[in-house]
C-alpha cells in the first residue's frame, strides 16, 4: 500500500487508492480512538503515540482490515497499551505513576468524579481497559473479550475488580448486564 | 460508595473534546511508516556490516549455508542460550511469499540451539514445528517449537527434540500465516562454543554452577578436587531463602538410583540424602533443594558421595562431585510454594506476571487462563491439597499439545510446576481437580519472555 500518484484519467482503469481511504479514515474516527487512548494512558502526548502506533500498524494490514478498521485499531491500541506500553513505562519509570500534564475540566469541581479519576489511575492496565471499553466505549462484555483477546468470563471478573477498587458495587457490573 | 453513572460520567469528562492533532495525524502516521520501512530495510545492512567487521578483526566467522546461496535474513553469530555461549553455523530461509519450508537437520552430539527469523512478515506468523512421528509420510504430525510474530531474530532456544530416536536427521517445518508477498522467514542454527559463563567452574572446565540463573544468583559453592569424595564450603544468609544443590557426574554414565548416594548437610544437620549421580554434564543447576530452616547468619554445607545413604565418603571414579547454594529470597510465595519470579526455560528468560496468578477459590474445581496476544507464555501451577491435576488446552487433553496430567500431593505447598505452551490467542488453559479435594488451593503461574 502506499499514496497514490496515479492521476485520475478518463477512461483509465479506476485505481483503488487505499492511501486516500486511510487518510478518510483518520479524520473520521481517529479523534474517537483518541480519546479512548487518553483514558487508558491519561496522558495525552502517550495517547497520540499511542494512536498513532496503532495507526501505524493499521496501514501495513489495511489490506486485510478495510472492512472494519475501527475495531482492528481499537485492538491493536487496547493491546498495545497492556503489552508493549508496560514494558516502556517500566522500563523507564521507577514508580507507575504516569505524568499527566493535566487539563483545566469542570471535572475537578467534583470531588466524587475527581476521586474517581484518581482512583482509574491505580487500576491495573488490563483493568482500566476493561473499565474503558466497557464504560465509556459501551462495549458489550463479548465485544470487550473480543478487543482484548480474553474469554468473557476473564472481562466479567476484571471488571469486577475494576469496580470494586473504584469504590463501586461490583454486583453493579453483572446486574447491568442482566438488566 | 460511587455508581456506574458516576463512572461513566468521569470518563466521558476526561475524555479530550479537542483534538489538535487530527490534521497533523495522518502524515505523522506515514513518517512513522516510512521509519518502519528504513529499519526493516536497515536491519539486513547492519548484519552484514556486522560481519565485515568481525572479519577484519581477524575472528573467523562461520560458514553460512541457506537454500539460495545467500542469506537476506540477519543472524546473530553468536547468541547466549540459558547462560551458554553458541556460534551460528547454518541459516535456511523462505524465499519471498513461500508459506513453508522443511529442514531436515544432521544429529549432532553437541548441543544446538535455534533462532526463528523473518523479514517483511507484517502482521503474519511463522510457527517452526518439529516432527516427533515421520513414518507416515506427508501426514506431518509436528509439535510447536517456536513461533514468530515480528520482523527480526526471535531469542536463540535449545533446539527442540520430539522426534523419533532411530530417525537419523531432526525434521522441522516452518510455516507462515497471513504474511505478505514480500515475507521471508528463516532458521538460524547454532552450535556449543567452549566458553564457560560466569560462575563456579569445576576442576578441568567442564561443569559451572552459573553466577546467575534466572532470579537466583549464586551465594556460595565449591567442587571436590578430583579423587576427593567430599566438599565444604560456606555461605551467609536465611536457609528458607535458598536453594541448595548437590551435584555429582560420572564420566562413564549417569546412574539413576544409588550406589553412588549424594548427601547433603547444613551446619551438622541432615544428611538429605538422594541415589544417584548424572552424567556428565555442563549446566551443574541452580538448586533443586530447599531446606526449611529460617536460621540466618554464616552456615557450612558439606556434600559428599558415599556408598549408602549418608554413609561414609567414597570416591568413584570418573566423578566430579560440588555443591552450591543460590539465594532464593526474590520467591514469590504462592499457595504456600515458593516461586521463582524470573526462571529460565528452553533457553529463554521468563518473567513471572503477578498480575496474571489466577486464584482458586473455595468450592471451585476448575482454574481457567486465556491467552490475550499472540506471544508465547510459559504457565505453570502452585497447588494446596490437591491430589490429582487435569490440564486441558482448549478442552483437549493431550501431552503433546503440551497438556499435562499429574498427581498432586497434600501436603501444603506442595507441587509447582511449569510447562512450555503456545496458546494462540484466546485459547484457553485449565486446570481442574477433584471436588474431594476440599479447601484445595490451586493457582496458575503466568510467565512472560523477558525478552
Amino acid at each position: 500500500m502506499g499514496v497514490s500518484d496515479v492521476p485520475d484519467v478518463p477512461g483509465a482503469p479506476r485505481v483503488r487508492d487505499e492511501g486516500v481511504e486511510f487518510d478518510a479514515f483518520v479524520a473520521a474516527r481517529s479523534s474517537t480512538l483518541l480519546r479512548t487512548a487518553y483514558l487508558l494512558t491519561r496522558d495525552h502526548a502517550l495517547a497520540e503515540d499511542l494512536l498513532q502506533t496503532a495507526l501505524t500498524k493499521a496501514w501495513f494490514a489495511w489490506s486485510r482490515i478495510e472492512t472494519a478498521p475501527e475495531a482492528y485499531v481499537r485492538k491493536v491500541l487496547v493491546n498495545t497499551y497492556a503489552t508493549w506500553w508496560r514494558r516502556r513505562w517500566n522500563g523507564e519509570r521507577a514508580s507507575s505513576d504516569l505524568p499527566d500534564p493535566g487539563i483545566a475540566s469542570s471535572a475537578d469541581a467534583s470531588d466524587a468524579s475527581h476521586d474517581l479519576w484518581q482512583a482509574m489511575e491505580r487500576l491495573p492496565r488490563r483493568q482500566r481497559a476493561v473499565v474503558v471499553l466497557r464504560y465509556f466505549e459501551d462495549l458489550s462484555e463479548s465485544e470487550t473479550a473480543a478487543v482484548l483477546g480474553c474469554a468473557v468470563g476473564t472481562v466479567k471478573s476484571q471488571a469486577s475488580k475494576a469496580l470494586a477498587k473504584l469504590r463501586i458495587d461490583p454486583a453493579l457490573a453483572t446486574s447491568e448486564e442482566l438488566s | 460508595m460511587n455508581t456506574l453513572d458516576d463512572l461513566r460520567s468521569t470518563l466521558a469528562v476526561h475524555a479530550p473534546g479537542e483534538d489538535a492533532a487530527l490534521l497533523d495525524r495522518a502524515s505523522a502516521v506515514r513518517s512513522r511508516v516510512r521509519v518502519v520501512r528504513r529499519r526493516r530495510r536497515a536491519s539486513a545492512v547492519v548484519g552484514a556490516v556486522a560481519a565485515v567487521a568481525l572479519v577484519a578483526a581477524g575472528i573467523v566467522l562461520p560458514r553460512l549455508v541457506t537454500d539460495r546461496g545467500d542469506s537476506d535474513l540477519a543472524a546473530a553469530t553468536t547468541v547466549i542460550v540459558d547462560g551458554f555461549e553458541y556460534r551460528l553455523v547454518r541459516v535456511v530461509q523462505t524465499k519471498p511469499g513461500q508459506k513453508s519450508l522443511d529442514v531436515d537437520v544432521p544429529r549432532k552430539d553437541s548441543d544446538q540451539a535455534i533462532a526463528l527469523l523473518a523479514e517483511g512478515l507484517g502482521d503474519g506468523r511463522a510457527t517452526l514445528q518439529n516432527a516427533y512421528d515421520d513414518s507416515e509420510g506427508d501426514s506431518w504430525k509436528g509439535k510447536p517449537g517456536d513461533r514468530i510474530v515480528k520482523d527480526g531474530a526471535n531469542p536463540a532456544i535449545p533446539m527442540p527434540v520430539y522426534f523419533d530416536d532411530a530417525s537419523p536427521d531432526l525434521r522441522f517445518r516452518l510455516e507462515v500465516e497471513a504474511g505478505t508477498a514480500r515475507t521471508q522467514v528463516g532458521v538460524a542454527f547454532y552450535e556449543r562454543t567452549g566458553r564457560m559463563p560466569k560462575g563456579l567452574v569445576a576442576p578441568g572446565g567442564k561443569t559451572v554452577f552459573r553466577q546467575q540463573v534466572g532470579s537466583r544468583r549464586l551465594l556460595g559453592g565449591a567442587f571436590a578436587e578430583p579423587g576427593e569424595a567430599e566438599v565444604t564450603f560456606g555461605f551467609t544468609g536465611r536457609i528458607d531463602q535458598t536453594t541448595l544443590e548437590g551435584l555429582c557426574t560420572l564420566s562413564t554414565g549417569g546412574s539413576p538410583d544409588g550406589p553412588p548416594w549424594v548427601n547433603l548437610a547444613i551446619d551438622g544437620s541432615g544428611p538429605l540424602s538422594w541415589g544417584g549421580c548424572r552424567g556428565p554434564a555442563e549446566d551443574a543447576g541452580s538448586g533443586s533443594t530447599r531446606w526449611d530452616d529460617p536460621r540466618g547468619g554464616r552456615h557450612t554445607v558439606r556434600v559428599w558421595v558415599s556408598e549408602t545413604a549418608g554413609g561414609a565418603p567414597h570416591a568413584y571414579p570418573g566423578m566430579t562431585l560440588g555443591g552450591a547454594v543460590y539465594d532464593d529470597s526474590a520467591a514469590v510465595i504462592v499457595n504456600g510454594a515458593r516461586v521463582d519470579p524470573v526462571i529460565e526455560f528452553d533457553g529463554r528468560v521468563w518473567e513471572l506476571d503477578r498480575t496474571e496468578i489466577v486464584r482458586s477459590r473455595p468450592g471451585r474445581h476448575s482454574l481457567t487462563f486465556s491467552s490475550s496476544a499472540d506471544v508465547p507464555v510459559l504457565l505453570g501451577y502452585a497447588t494446596d491439597h490437591v491430589t490429582r491435576l487435569d490440564a486441558t488446552i482448549d478442552g483437549a487433553v493431550s501431552s503433546t499439545d503440551g497438556g499435562f496430567t499429574n498427581g498432586g500431593g497434600r501436603e501444603a505447598g506442595g507441587v509447582v510446576s511449569v510447562s512450555t505452551l503456545l496458546l494462540p490467542v484466546g485459547g484457553t488453559y485449565t486446570l481442574t481437580w477433584p471436588r474431594r479435594d476440599v479447601g484445595a488451593g490451586v493457582a496458575i503461574l503466568v510467565y512472560r519472555p523477558r525478552d
